[in-house]
Formats: structure tokens, sequence, C-alpha cells
């Protein structure tokens, strides 16, 4: 085989090694992957215990905002129902749907992965878990007070999809709203955060021999998911940034009588909403098609045709969101794209049905608990993809759209597509954590009343949708023909709701983690390397994978993983490491060091939330000390890493030797930055679009633009931090004693430019006159955050130049803040010329 | 007071309003609705029939499911044939129904969506108002009429399911839907786009006369009030503050804020289409319009009396 | 970087097209600049599945990878040619 780096992949042949390992490697293993105690339980970051602690935190928001669903059910049970007054009936809905996308949904498959990804890929955890602990607690904080709005009544009432100018400070006065745009600002930061994580742990931290070929299917499912979060995210964080901006400060991004455009917000965020649809249906068919070849003991059909079925859904659903805006009066012809492209979406969907449906076939299939409802997913999510093609026609969504055809449609996918999964994953591996198996009699039972309930409740929807009963109603009245079918629904629901708590009671009775030692194990005689025995330092070696399904294909790899006759089945350095590997064909390339348990992701965490807590309230002092705060206790996490250890390089198993430092394009620390960069560009990249737009649809507000040529010192001056930047590298590389200077320059001369460019524009336009003036000053305000990180990233380079811990010709501290910097000095310039150059 | 089995809705009943078309701009929709959900049973039970072949069919039939064969005929070849097809005749239809510019003598309504009803303006060819209404919409039987719609306040949505698919009302724009009604009968829609509050007490009415009767009601709504004889409801109209809000023609009436009363004596219902209209429903929404629709504009009027409450319903009941 | 351009290449294609299409209905409508966009873009999906169905097929590693890039210049061949529809409808 062709090597990608220059490794020689006849050197996989030494494994398994023959020698007895002796114990004690095994004594240090456990000694350095201990299990936390007592207050430790806080500062682990070990994905063991994260990925549990993820799981059951989305699980519990899926129990809430399934109460929240039931009483909605019960509102509507009967025409002019008085369980929940309106104002209320208004909030519950939104946060039904606004905790089961951004606070169940999202977190939940992003915890599987930070739970199952390490396991599957023989890693000893992802490549950043400080930044997995950070954003779970994020998470988990945030959200958590973000639901708690509810019980004090201010809980957001704009809808999941929050549409200005409803929710504009003209009509929603109370800050409702501010709690929903800030408490998503949680949920977007642990979800960024979780993709950088995921893409890198994806690529880079495969077993030896694992090419891209050969991996677990559930890895290509949360690679793509977590591709489609660094793209689609963005969006949505623009938007909730701008909505807030104009809430707070009377920027009008969305006041179409001051030359904004409400439909900008729909753009904006269906740009993130559709695909989100996917992003949460992906890891669930990833999740399918582990388990469904393991029921049907038998090789998954088709692989090829799912990869390649994932990665164009990836592509196509970011061209299908303006299908959610069919009834603006987009004009036929842009109608037309997206239909065409919410058609061609549905495509990938039917290759991974119809794999399943072949896999099950080629195999012996068992109708255990996780077969029933991998079944009932195909069943289920095929109705919902079928009314989904029917509502991708715009003339039949003209009809629907906005109707209870599409309540029942919506369930129905992510029910089928998303929920029915996850059960048959959490029976499927719940082996994997607990000591027990959760009971198979009860699971058949919950399974019927899931199915049954699930069918029983959105089933009559379609037909009330027919019948004309629009969505996001507290009421209806009588005489509509509505009442029966609604009865029907709110029977299902509770159907559906029984059944999930005789999983709650089965979860009591039998759930018992057993994260050292002692799971239930491979009871389903699954193939794949997450049923190798494990401890928390994952498995006792990382295997060579030489095919899709090893512990089918090779009975003996257990024990040899046990004995220690793979990679690395001791601790090289003495400290939590794990092999990093080639991204195409898993060739090994050097030993990453990772960081141990710590406080501070903990602490910055709570800052966090503290401070975007605060900003709701208007508490802004606190909310300044908090980020004070916050920013301390990262650079206090960070100073612990980039760390060297005494040994160069060392001996990984079977005489293989690499480096335990690297530096460059190959390191996972670059990886990390350059997916950041994407995020900060994609986020930019969404703000010229919003100028683009508003210039388009509102060119009677339009104010010429300073002079194109007034900008050419400015853009000189962009374009000499750009040039300092990679200088400093350069000379770092060369061994100057000063290199850093250059790149702290440049992040000082970042400012300055800001601060003329924006005393320019002050003559011409103010933030609040119109769009046009919000939307400029948005990209300034987007530049001036990323100057400020600029900023604290010098300082923060320049003090451990002074500690001396940028040594060497190479440092990726070093590398990281010269690329960052970089970027600054290109969004400024793209900015600065943008601006001026629209509608000049 | 009235009690709440008054509350009545406008839309509803059996059979569902999508597959009961009343006009040329709804009845292509429901052939395309009724392939559609015929289509997409079949192929729901086609896969459904796999599955089960999948799981308990003879292993001869079950080694012919169990290929990249499959998935290429199944899950790629059928849909793209299927899918093609559909998208050719969406997008044809789709082409075909949105609305234009106005057509030489097409009658012109604009319809404004305000929190939590609709202000309707029947226009004349340069585009002036001739008539004001609220809540409900007269077109003469077998003519087209272009609507155009606009909002006050947030996104409302206008949606007559058995005339036309809907159309989102969006500050700063205005979006163009053409309906046309083949029958007489009064037609029933809501607010399709969730606007706060009430939103789901938003509703609405098109009326469909014969020719000859629209040219009546036409002729009714022109013709000048006379100078009407001074009530004892007129007075209190004016007294109470009705009149800030509310505009009765021929009278010092001339509020803005909510909808126009001049007629408001003949309109089918209350309320944005929720309570019948009669003098009791009429008392009764002065005196308590909060509990009957929570959040609305409107104060309550608890102040008056009955006998008060009487004399102002007689006024506007009067109001044909 | 080379395997990735085989892997999402047809996917690439169809990107441009959605986004070029999307932008072109938005700025400047017109459907002679649709076919202009199109027309290149079909043609780039050919050659890419020419190119794609005569890769190597001599290990597992480039089997797979010649399937995944052959099927994704199908699946956005099919896409572009949905998308080159809708201006023809249009009026």
């Amino acid at each position: 085989m062709k090597s990608e780096t220059g490794f020689d992949h006849a050197l996989f042949d030494r494994f398994p090694t023959k020698d007895e390992r002796p114990e004690a490697e095994e004594e240090e293993l456990k000694r350095i992957w201990c299990a936390p105690k007592g207050w430790e339980y806080l500062t682990v970051v070990n994905n063991n215990y994260v990925g549990i602690y993820y799981l059951g935190t989305a699980f519990l928001f899926f129990l809430l905002a399934g109460v929240l669903g039931l009483l909605m059910r019960v509102q509507l049970a009967a025409p002019l129902m008085h369980v929940l007054p309106q104002a209320t009936y208004n909030q519950v809905f939104t946060m039904h749907g606004t905790v089961m996308m951004f606070l169940f949904a999202v977190p939940m498959v992003e915890a599987a992965g930070v739970l199952l990804l390490p396991q599957m890929l023989a890693a000893r955890d992802l490549p950043f878990p400080r930044l997995s602990a950070y954003a779970f607690w994020a998470y988990a904080v945030g959200g958590l007070a973000f639901f708690g709005s509810l019980f004090i009544g201010l809980a957001p009432d704009g809808g999941w999809f929050m549409y200005p100018p409803l929710t504009s400070k003209a009509f929603s006065p109370g800050i409702n709203t501010d709690f929903w745009l800030l408490g998503i600002g949680f949920i977007e930061i642990s979800a960024i955060a979780g993709a950088i994580e995921i893409i890198v742990g994806v690529l880079r931290h495969r077993a030896p021999g694992m090419s891209l070929d050969k991996m677990p299917i559930f890895a290509w499912a949360m690679l793509v998911f977590a591709v489609m979060i660094v793209i689609a995210f963005p969006s949505v964080i623009l938007a909730t940034l701008l909505l807030e901006i104009e809430r707070a400060f009377n920027w009008p991004f969305f006041d179409a009588t001051r030359g904004g455009d409400p439909l900008l917000w729909q753009h904006l965020f269906w740009f993130f909403g559709h695909p989100e649809v996917y992003i949460i249906f992906l890891p669930a068919a990833g999740m399918m098609s582990m388990i469904i070849p393991t029921v049907a003991r038998a090789e998954l059909v088709g692989y090829r045709l799912i990869v390649l079925a994932m990665v164009a859904t990836g592509f196509i659903s970011f061209g299908v969101w303006a299908h959610h805006m069919f009834a603006t009066g987009l004009p036929p012809m842009t109608a037309g794209f997206f239909s065409a492209a919410s058609m061609a979406v549905s495509l990938p969907a039917g290759i991974q049905v119809f794999s399943w449906i072949a896999t099950f076939a080629v195999g012996k299939p068992r109708f255990n608990t996780p077969g029933l409802f991998a079944m009932g997913s195909v069943v289920i999510f095929v109705s919902g993809g079928l009314t989904g093609v029917m509502v991708a026609l715009v003339p039949f969504d003209w009809q629907v759209h906005d109707t209870y055809f599409i309540v029942a449609h919506l369930h129905y996918v992510l029910i089928g597509g998303m929920v029915f999964p996850l059960f048959a994953a959490m029976y499927y591996w719940i082996p994997m954590v607990s000591r027990r198996p959760l009971s198979e009699r009860w699971g058949r039972w919950i399974f019927g009343l899931m199915f049954a309930g699930m069918n029983i409740a959105f089933m009559p929807m379609h037909l009330s949708g027919l019948m004309g009963m629009p969505r996001r109603v507290y009421t209806y009245l009588p005489g509509s023909g509505w009442d029966v079918l609604n009865l029907v629904s709110t029977l299902g629901a509770f159907m559906l709701a029984a059944g999930v708590l005789l999983f709650l009671i089965d979860m009591a009775r039998n759930f018992r983690l057993a994260p050292d030692d002692g799971e239930a194990g491979n009871v389903f005689g699954a193939g794949t390397l997450e049923w190798l025995p494990t401890a928390l330092y994952s498995t006792r070696s990382i295997p060579v994978v030489r095919s899709r399904e090893p512990l089918w294909d090779d009975p003996s790899i257990s024990d040899n993983v046990e004995q220690g006759r793979y990679f690395l089945p001791r601790s090289a350095t003495g400290r939590r490491e794990t092999i990093v590997t080639s991204p195409l064909l898993a060739e090994p390339q050097y030993l990453q060091i990772m960081p141990g348990p710590s406080f501070w992701p903990f602490a910055a965490a709570l800052l966090t939330a503290g401070f975007f807590l605060a900003l709701t309230v208007q508490a802004y002092l606190f909310a300044g000390v908090s980020a004070v705060l916050g920013v301390l206790a990262v650079i206090r996490w960070l100073s612990e890493t980039d760390i060297r250890v005494p040994e160069r390089e060392v001996d990984i198993g079977a005489g293989i030797r690499v480096p335990t430092y690297a530096t460059g394009p190959q390191t996972h620390g670059w990886w990390a930055m350059t997916i950041l960069l994407i995020v900060l560009g994609m986020i930019f990249a969404m703000a010229l679009f919003g100028l683009a737009f508003l210039w388009s649809n509102q060119p009677s507000f339009w104010t010429k633009p300073p002079a194109l040529s007034g900008a050419v010192p400015l853009a000189l001056g962009y374009v000499a931090i750009v040039i300092a930047a990679g200088a400093t590298r350069l000379l770092h590389r060369r061994g100057a004693v000063w290199a850093v200077v250059p790149v702290i320059a440049a992040a000082a001369l970042a400012p300055v430019l800001l601060w003329l460019d924006i005393g320019v524009w002050l003559k011409t336009l103010a933030p609040d006159a119109s769009g046009q003036g919000a939307a400029v000053y948005a990209l300034l305000t987007l530049q001036g955050m990323i100057v400020g990180i600029a900023a604290l990233m010098a300082l923060y380079l320049g003090w451990r130049k002074m500690r001396g811990l940028i040594v060497d010709g190479a440092s990726n501290t070093l590398d990281l803040v010269c690329m960052f910097t970089a970027y600054v000095g290109a969004q400024g310039l793209v900015a600065t010329l943008f601006a001026r150059a629209i509608g000049a | 007071m009235p009690t709440e089995t008054q509350l009545k809705a406008v839309l509803g009943g059996w059979p569902p309003a999508v597959l009961n078309p009343a006009g040329p701009y709804s009845e292509p929709v429901t052939l395309l609705a009724w392939a559609l959900l015929i289509g997409g049973t079949v192929v729901l039970a086609i896969v459904l029939a796999a599955l089960a072949v999948a799981l308990w069919g003879a292993p001869s039939l079950r080694r012919r499911l169990g290929g990249d064969r499959a998935i290429w005929i199944g899950g790629i070849a059928f849909p793209v044939v299927v899918l093609t097809a559909l998208l050719v005749w969406g997008l044809w239809l789709t082409g075909d129904l949105a609305a234009k510019a106005p057509r030489p003598g097409e009658m012109r309504v604009r319809i404004t969506g305000e929190m939590w009803w609709w202000r309707v303006a029947y226009l004349d060819e340069s585009g002036r108002t001739v008539i004001r209404d609220a809540n409900e919409l007269h077109v003469p039987v077998g003519s087209t009429v272009l609507l155009e719609l606009d909002s006050a306040d947030v996104i409302h949505s206008f949606w007559v399911p058995r005339l036309a698919g809907k159309m989102n009302m969006i500050p700063g724009r205005r979006n163009l839907l053409r309906i046309q009604a083949d029958q007489p009968g009064t037609f029933g829609g809501q607010c399709a786009e969730y606007c706060g509050g009430p939103h789901a007490l938003m509703g609405f009415a098109v009326v469909a006369h014969t020719p000859e009767s629209f040219d009546r009601w036409r002729a009714s709504r022109l013709a000048a009030r006379p100078a009407s004889v001074t009530s004892r409801g007129q007075e209190l109209f004016m007294a109470s503050g009705c009149a800030a809000c509310h505009t009765i023609a021929g009278t010092q009436a001339a509020g803005l804020a909510g909808p126009d009363l001049t007629h408001v004596g003949s309109r089918r219902t209350l309320g944005a289409g929720i309570l019948p209209n009669n003098r009791g429903t009429l008392a009764g929404w002065i005196a308590d319009s909060q509990t009957i629709k929570p959040g609305n504009r409107m104060p309550n009027y608890k102040q008056l009396d009955a006998r008060e409450l009487n004399a102002l319903a007689d006024y506007l009941a009067g109001l044909k | 970087m080379k395997t990735w351009a085989i892997l999402l290449g047809g996917l690439l294609v169809w990107a441009v097209h959605f986004f070029g299409l999307y932008a072109i209905a938005e700025f400047a409508p017109s459907r002679m600049l649709t076919v202009i966009l199109t027309v290149p873009c079909l043609a780039a999906e050919a050659l890419l599945l020419i190119y794609a169905l005569r890769l190597d097929r001599d290990e597992a590693f480039t089997r797979w990878r010649r399937s995944v890039a052959v099927g994704g210049t199908g699946l956005g061949l099919v896409a572009v040619l949905w998308q080159a529809l809708p201006p023809w409808f249009s009026g």
C-alpha cells in the first residue's frame, strides 16, 4: 500500500507481539487514568465520565421537554381548555421546541460521540479533554438556568424560531426573548467546542491501520455531523448576536421601517435550522448502521454508499433552508431551486434506508430490543421522509405550511430519525458502561408503547393539518371538527410517555455504572472496537485495525489487546497520552501528551454561564467580573498545556518510535485552530451576506459609503498584520530570540486600524440610522471581538516567552497565535473593503 | 356575557378544507395533494413490504434484497424517476399559481395583518381605498381577485385553504395572492404564522356572492351613510372613548387603531372570526373582550352597566 | 488533499452551482445567467464522473475511494440537473 506519511505499513505485521508484558505497566496505566474521588468528580476530563455526564444531562432535558409536550397535549385535548393560560402555553411550546432541539438533540448526539468515539477508534481519549469538560459544564449550568426561566414566567415566548419583529423590543419588551438569545449562547459554544473535538478526534485519533474505508460508520456520521456544525452554527451565532444587539442598542437589522428586513433573520436562522435537522439525524443514522449489522449478524450492506449518503447529506442539506420560507413570497425561480435541492436531499436518506433493509435481508435478524427500535425507526422515519418530499413541492407546501401536517411530519422525522435510534442505541450500548444490561422483557413493552403511542399521537395530526388547524395555537374553537383528532393525539402522547416512564424505571432497576471494570460487555456479539475490554484508560493496548469488524474477523484480538500485544501497552512518558495518526490511512505520527483533570475548565464554564445569565438580567457589573475571571480561568487551564517531556522520541510498541512533540500543519492543535478560524470565517461571511442582502432588499435606505480609495492605507495596514504574523513563525523557526515581536506588534496594530475605520464610518452613518448602518457596524463589531482575542493571545504569548516556555525552533503556542493574528488581518481587510464596495 | 359555547369556528368541518377546493387556485393543488398522499402511501407500503421480506421472507427473496443492487434500484433509481416527475409538476404549478401584477379590470383588495385581526381595504384601479372593512372579504363568484398582503406589526399569514395556499404578511413587503371562488358561500381561514398572544384566535372569512348579489353588496357599501339620528348608543360610543380607535363613517368617530365599524352590524363574526355577531355577543365583547380573547388590544369596558351595554350593542348591531 | 478532492469533487461542484444560482436569484435574477452557470457545472460533473470511473481500484482503500467518488459525482449530476429546471418554469 502506498504510504501517506512515509510510514512503512509492513511494520504493522509486527503485531500482535509475542512477548509477555510486565504487570507493572498496567498498574501504571491504572494510576495515571485513576478514577476521581469526592469533589474530583467536578474536575474529571476523561471521556468516560464527561460522556456519561453529558448523556445524562441531555436525557434529563428530553424528559423535561417531553413533559412540556404533554402539557401542550392536555391543553389541546379539547377545544377551549383552561389547563394552560395563553401566555403560559406560548412559553411552553417555545421551550418545548427550543429544549428538544438545542438542549436535548444536539447535545445528546454530541455526548454519544464523546462517550463512544474514543472506544470505537481505540484512542485513550478525545484530543482536547479539557475542552470537552468545559463544553459540558457550560451547557449543563447554562441549560438548567435557561430552563429555570419557565418557573418564573420569564421563558421566551416567540417560538423556537424567534422571528422578528415579534421578538424585537417593540413587540417583546420583556427579558423573555433575551433569555432565549443568551441561553442559546451556551449551546452554541458547547456545540462548536464539541465539533472541533470530534473532527480532530475522528481524523487524527484512529487506531493505526484504520484507514477511512475501515472507519466505523458511526465515526463517519460524527465527522459529517461535526463539519456541519462548523458550517451551520455560525449562522445562528450571528443571528442571535444581531437580534440581541438590535434589542439592546436599537440597531435596526430586522426593522423594515428603518431599512432592516425581517426576512434576513429567517435566512440566517434556517441556514442553520434546516441543516440542524440533519445534524441530529446523521449521528442517529450512524448508530442505526452500527446496530443493525449486529442485530442482523451480518456486515453492513452498502458501506460505501452509506458513507457517500452521509457526505452528500452534509452538502445538500445546506441548499434547502428556504423551503421553510416558501410562503414568504419568494420568487418562483428561487423557490424552485430550494425545491429541487429538497428533493435531492431525500436521495441519500433513501440509500440508507435500503442499506438497512438489505442488511436485515442478508443476515439472521434478531428481534431483541435494539433490533425492535431499529426496525420501528425505519417505519417511522420513512413515513416522515415521504411527507417531507410532499412539502418540498412548493404548491403543496403553500397549503400545509405552518399547519399540524408539518407538526406530524417533523415529529415523524425526528422521532423516527433520532429518538428511536437513540433508544436502540441506549439498549445496545448500555452493557458497555453498565454492570447489567436493561431488561429485554420490559424492552418489548417499552418499544410497543412508544411505537404505538407515537403513531397514535402524530398520525391524526396529518389530518388535522389538512383540515386547516394551524400550528402554535393555544386552543381552538368548537365546530372546527378538530376535537376528536386532537383527543386521540393526546391519548397517543400519554402512551408514548408511558413507554418512556417504564424505560426510566428499568434504568433505575438495572443501570449500574461501571466506568472502571465489570461492565456487562459484548452481550449482542458486535464486531467493532468499542466492545474490546476496557478500563478508564480505554484499551490496554491500541490494536492495529485490518478490517471494519475486527472482533468478528480476528477472534483473538480481544485477548491480544488485553495482554498488551499491540501499540502503546504502557504509558511511554508516565503521563496521559495517545497516538496521533494520519487522516487518510491512520499511520502513527506522534504521541500526544494529554492534559489530566483540572478544576479550571469547570470554573471557566461556571463563569461563562454567569456572564451570559448576568447579561440577560442586565447585571452588567457581575457580567464584567465573570468575563474577566472566566478569561483568567481559561488562561490558567491553557498554561498547563503545550508541554514537552524530556523524552524526544519514544517506543510505542514493537520498536516503532515516534516523537512526543510535533509542530506545524500535521498537529492536532493546528487542525483545531484551522477549524476555529473556519467558524469565525463563516460568522463573518454570514455578516457580509447580511449587508449584501439588505442592500439588495432595501435599496431605498442606502447611504453612499465612504470612498474605496480612502481605505488604501487601512488595507495596507491589514496586509502588514498578515505578513508580520507569518514573519514571526518564520523567524522563530530560524531561531531568532525576538521572533515574537512582529506578531505582538501586529496584534497591537489591529485595534488602531479598527479605530481609524470606525472613525471614518462615524462621519457617514450611525449604527442605529438604518439597516445598512447596523450591518456595517456589525462587521466592525465582529472585527472588534477578534481584535480583542488576538490581544489576549499576544499577551499570553509574551507571558509564555518571558517564562521561557517558548523554546526551540518550533512552538505550537506561537504557531497558533500567529495563525489567529493573520486571520485578524485578513478579516479586517475584507471588512474594510466590502463595507465600502456594497452600494458604492 | 357570551358563554364559550357561543364561540365558533369559521373554518373546519368535513371534508378537510385542503382536499375540498372551491376555486381554480386551490383545485390543482388538491389534485397534487391526492397524488402525493396516495403515492406516498403506496411507497410506504412498498418499503414496509421490503422490510417484512427482509425480516421474514423466503431465503430466495431475501437474497435478492440483500445487496448493493437493491439499494441502487430502491434507494436511487426509483426515487430519481419519481422525484423528477414530481419536481417538474411542482415547478410548473408553482409558476402557474404564483400571482404577478394585477390584470386590467381585476378586483384588488389590500389586506393588512394586525395583532390580531385583519384590516381590509378594497382598492380602485389606481390603488385608492374605496371601501374599508375588517375580518371578512366579499368577492363575486367566478372572477379573480388580487390580494395585496402586508402587515402593520409582526408577521402574519393569510390562509383560506379552500381558495388558495397561504401567503405571509411581512412588514416592509407587499405579497400578492390571487384567489377565485367558483361557488357562493363562506370560506373560513385563520392566521397561520405565529404572531404572539392570541394568534390562535385570529380568524377570517371570505364571502363569495353571485355577481348580482355582489353588486348589491358593493353598492350598499359605496352609498353615503345618511347622517344618523343620534341615539343613546351612539352617544355612549362617543363618550366612552370607542371613537379613539374605531371609525364609523358619517360620525366623528375616526380612530384608526382598531377595525372600522361602519358596517359592523352586517359582519358574519366578531373578534376576528371567533364569535357569531349579534347584540348579545356585541355587548359581551365590549364588556369583557379580554376573557374571550386574552391579550387583544381592546380594553374591557366593565364600567358600563347592562343598560348602557345594551344601548351600545343596539347601536352597533344596527350599523348594517 | 488529492484524496479529499476525489471524494468530495462532485458535491463541491454541486455546492458551487447551488450557491451560484441562489446568488443570481437574489441579486441579479436572469435565466441567461443561470444557463451560463449551469453548463460549465454540468460539464465539470461529467468530466469528474469520467475521471472517477477511471480511478485505480487495486486495493481496498482505492476501491472504496473510487466508489464514493463515482457516487458523489453521480448524485451531484442529478442534483445539478434538477436545479437547472426551475428557471424554465417561472415564466
